[in-house]
């Protein structure tokens, strides 16, 4: 079991410093949404699973899914206003920005 | 391990801090002192405060952060550019108070009575469990009545000093422009945010947690509201200027109803002590809410309809 949660909780900081990699070395603010929303999402529901087994009770599991599905929510909301707002300032800034979001999302 | 961590976590501090100082534009600064202040936070957990590390989380970093941004926001509808060029002042400034702090807690004098233990022996009297809330609300109820105070009179000097302008803003917006998603995240995540308010209120009584950080939360949730267009004050502006002076006078009056049975000014009667301490941290927790909000809500808003 405890390797297990080592794998979990590996595997989702390698999805937090990819994502953070992502995040510094993309060239546009689509992209780099793209990046650090897998850390955000992917990143913190491994951890999540990986801590869940070393939880002492089912209040404090649930908290840590709570947390989890807040985060989801709330990056996810995120993204998109920081998408539109771009967007908005600059609509031609984006050659191909509408077809590859939808592919990979 | 501990180390390894200890000392990041100390390193990124002072990164945050740098950052905040050297960087190029307000924005940077401004989104590296948000990240100092969850850095902050993380260290009082570190250094087992977690009271200290709830506050930091949601008024240091949460409520000064949309603060800030929002002053930046009204900053940039003036003029495109701002300058960073005062950086030295407020730097020897920072560095004078830390050395002023390292000095006097190497210098503090020899504590005659230890506190702690003090408020340990005298923890079954207080009528809560968890030490912070007993020595917030019953030993030293007096510091935190004046606290209360002071929040409720800079949210009113913040009311005096920008009625008109709010007034000219509102007038301007009145059209609404919902973003729909934002919309349905915030309406659904704001009875949330009340739940977990209430249950930061309720979990002070044996565990970090009390007034403070409740009405923090609280402030943040009807910060998000307002962001996302929910314009609830509109509706109940005198009843939210009621809410403001509500936790203060409430807190007032049972400090004094206690002196008509002959006990001194903000004493609480043994046996009730626990329910006193719930009902005024419970009106607390709603005024302190409103005071933060209605300083972020004294910002004039959007002056100019954009047109996008």
């Amino acid at each position: 079991m405890i390797y297990l949660q080592y794998l979990l909780v590996g595997a989702g900081c390698l999805f937090f410093i990819v994502g953070t990699l992502g995040l510094l070395r993309f060239p546009d603010t689509f992209t780099r949404i793209h990046a650090i929303t897998k850390a955000d999402n992917l990143g913190l529901g491994l951890l999540m699973l990986g801590l869940l087994p070393s939880t002492e009770s089912l209040p404090q599991a649930l908290k840590l899914i709570l947390i989890w599905l807040l985060v989801l929510a709330a990056s996810a909301t995120a993204s998109y206003l920081i998408a539109h707002y771009v967007k908005a300032q600059s609509p031609d800034a984006l050659p191909h920005a509408d077809t590859t979001s939808e592919e990979q999302d | 391990m501990q180390f390894a961590f200890d000392s990041m976590l100390g390193l990124g501090l002072l990164a945050c801090a740098a950052g905040v100082f050297w960087s190029r534009d307000l924005f940077r600064s401004v989104v590296m002192f948000i990240a100092f202040g969850l850095l902050l936070a993380l260290t009082w957990v570190r250094l087992e405060a977690p009271d200290l590390a709830l506050a930091e989380a949601a008024i240091g970093a949460g409520l000064t952060g949309v603060l800030l941004l929002d002053a930046i926001g009204h900053l940039r509808q003036h003029n495109e550019h701002s300058p960073r060029n005062h950086w030295l002042l407020p730097l020897l400034c920072c560095i004078a108070l830390a050395l002023l702090l390292i000095l006097s807690f190497n210098a503090r004098p020899e504590a005659s009575i230890s506190l702690p233990q003090l408020v340990a022996e005298s923890l079954p009297e207080s009528g809560v469990e968890h030490p912070i809330t007993a020595v917030l609300l019953n030993f030293r109820s007096y510091d935190t009545l004046l606290e209360i105070a002071v929040l409720l009179v800079a949210a009113v000097v913040a009311m005096a000093l920008n009625d008109g302008l709010a007034a000219a803003a509102r007038t301007s917006t009145e059209q609404s422009n919902r973003d729909p998603v934002l919309a349905g995240f915030t309406s659904r995540l704001a009875p949330v945010i009340l739940l977990v308010a209430i249950y930061v209120l309720w979990a002070g009584s044996y565990m970090p947690g009390g007034a403070f950080q409740g009405g923090a939360i609280l402030a943040a949730g009807l910060v998000l509201l307002k962001l996302a267009d929910f314009h609830i004050e509109r509706y109940a502006e005198s009843l939210l200027r009621l809410g403001l002076a509500f936790g203060f006078l409430v807190f007032l009056a049972v400090a004094t109803s206690v002196m008509i049975g002959g006990r001194p000014f903000l004493t609480y009667p043994e046996a009730f002590a626990g329910q006193f301490i719930l009902f005024i941290e419970a009106v607390l927790t709603f005024s302190i809410g409103l005071i933060l909000f209605s300083l972020f809500n004294q910002s004039p808003g959007q002056e100019v309809p954009h047109d996008n």
